[in-house]
């Protein structure tokens, strides 16, 4: 059965919009420890652009481990109550009485 | 939810046995309003139901949408060959993944109430209750814990249908009793729980045709308490439309239409009468039938040759096969009424005709249809080909109903045809 994990286009989107907010975060530190603004700006972008294809190719893998996901209910075979000879016996009756028997 | 709410959400209501000619009637039309004025709305048609035309094959055939070939379920019993016994089907034949399981496999939370052929429950991502082959309110549900709701409610999986014989006036109270319980519950899940698919059924309708289809059509004792009872699902029909919303999918149908009966046909009767099928020493059990037995049936119209090599006391050989099944073929046809001399059957099909699938070798070898006003049955024990009993109305193949609100119905010709719809569009 499909495991009912991410897609890879669900992956690359986060991963995008959390380096957005990381890239800012980043630019705004280097600014305030540096105040060159044109520093600030190339050191957040490259850090962005690295980490982004980290953070994916991280995700990815986690994808890959089971351990610790909640499986679906069906992701395996579904139980089923086994009949005894009495529930039997009772069934075939009620299909007689309804004429679905001989 | 962040980015709003996009959901189509489908119900579908089973009403067992209710036929499509009924909407045409002016009976149903005064009686019914609602459900009749879908019919001029052009959103309702007429389908096929399978063969043979049972109730546990039909809603088989719906929930999968493949033929009893690929889903295993071909009568509400069924034999094994060798050793020969035989056998009651239950959802652990069914070998085809049901609508609610693809459903269920999506994601998506599923409700479903009472279907044919649904015991004992399987896991779903929601909630399912058993239909009438449970034996008990305890091992009806999915989750389990679930039946503790249905027993606080007072629910019944089922009329007694022994009532037939011995109180007639009981099981009408009954049938009343147990629509408005099965209606209550579902517009309680409705509200209360979140879903995606939602199937309710409604095997009432079926049990009042069978056991009152002569007060129906000649207007006997209970024909007021018929009308009441159809007023009253058809109010019950009303308020659950209008508790859906404009985009969610509205389904009802039903798996076959009914008719009279003039005549139970013992169809083991009439092989005996044929010296196809025979018994040893007095015995008249289908288990013990004598190895020169040609073939036997199971109701309704299922006829399975004695074959060698397959069946525990087979000698049919092989190469006999495709002739003495032509043979049968025609004496079947040729079997008339004597009081009228009408035909009996109407149509006879060799398995590879209307069946295909993994499952083909567990069909009957001949599967008789008959013509409208006699029903096929099988017992082993009678002498007499025509008989009477309590039951007075019988299945028709060619008059189930589908109608559909937000899905497209235009393609579909039989009730295999629904679940494709449903899942397409």
């Amino acid at each position: 059965m499909k495991n009912l994990g991410e897609t890879h286009k669900r992956s690359i989107l986060k991963a995008t919009s959390w380096r957005a907010f990381g890239m800012v975060a980043t630019t705004i530190i280097v600014f305030i420890f540096t105040r060159k603004i044109a520093l600030s700006i190339g050191v957040g972008l490259a850090e962005a652009a690295v980490k982004i294809i980290l953070f994916y190719l991280h995700e990815r893998i986690w994808e890959k481990v089971s351990w610790g996901r909640v499986k679906h209910p069906l992701s395996e075979i579904p139980l089923k109550t086994k009949l005894t000879q009495q529930d039997l016996t009772t069934i075939r009756n009620k299909l007689k009485e309804l004429g679905y028997a001989d | 939810m962040l980015f709003g709410k996009n959901k189509k959400r489908t119900f579908v209501l089973g009403i067992d046995g209710f036929p499509y000619s009924f909407l045409q009637d002016r009976f149903i039309q005064e009686n019914m309003p609602k459900l009749s004025s879908f019919t001029k709305q052009n959103l309702t048609k007429r389908m096929d139901s399978v063969y043979p035309v049972v109730s546990s094959v039909a809603w088989t055939s719906f929930a999968t949408g493949q033929n009893p070939a690929e889903h295993n379920i071909f009568g509400f019993v069924d034999r094994t060959p060798n050793p020969f016994q035989i056998t009651i089907p239950t959802a652990r034949e069914r070998r085809a993944k049901t609508i609610w399981q693809e459903f269920s496999a999506q994601g998506k939370k599923v409700i479903v109430i009472n279907v044919p052929l649904t015991y004992p429950p399987e896991q779903v991502n929601g909630i399912l209750t058993s239909c009438f082959l449970c034996t008990d309110i305890n091992k009806s549900t999915y989750p389990a814990d679930f039946s503790g709701y249905l027993k606080e409610k007072n629910y019944i999986i089922d009329v007694d249908a022994g009532l037939a014989k011995e109180n007639k006036r009981k099981l009408m109270d009954e049938l009343f009793l147990a629509t408005d319980k099965r209606f209550e519950i579902a517009l309680e899940l409705f509200k209360n729980k979140e879903w995606d698919y939602f199937q309710l059924h409604i095997m009432e309708t079926d049990r009042l045709f069978h056991f009152f289809w002569n007060d129906l059509e000649m207007q006997g004792e209970y024909y007021p308490d018929i009308i009441k009872f159809l007023a009253k699902l058809d109010t019950h029909i009303d308020e659950l439309q209008n508790k859906l919303n404009d985009e969610d999918r509205f389904i009802m149908l039903s798996d076959h239409g009914f008719c009279g009966i003039n005549y139970e046909v013992q169809l083991n009767a009439w092989l005996k009468q044929q010296g196809l099928l025979k018994f040893t020493n007095g015995s008249t059990k289908l288990p013990e039938y004598h190895k020169d037995t040609v073939c036997y049936s199971l109701l309704p119209g299922r006829i399975f040759i004695n074959l060698e090599g397959r069946e525990e006391k087979g000698t049919v050989k092989k190469s006999e096969y495709q002739n003495i099944r032509k043979d049968i073929k025609n004496r079947l046809l040729n079997f008339t009424d004597p009081a009228t001399n009408e035909n009996i059957i109407d149509r006879v099909f060799f398995r590879e005709e209307i069946y295909s699938g993994p499952y083909l070798d567990n069909a009957a070898d001949i599967i008789a249809h008959p013509k409208r006003g006699y029903d096929l049955k099988g017992r082993t024990e009678k002498t007499d080909i025509f008989e009477k009993s309590h039951l007075n109305g019988m299945h028709t193949y060619d008059d189930a109903f589908i109608y559909a609100k937000n899905c497209d119905i235009s393609k579909i010709k039989s009730i295999m045809d629904v679940k494709k719809a449903i899942l397409t569009n």
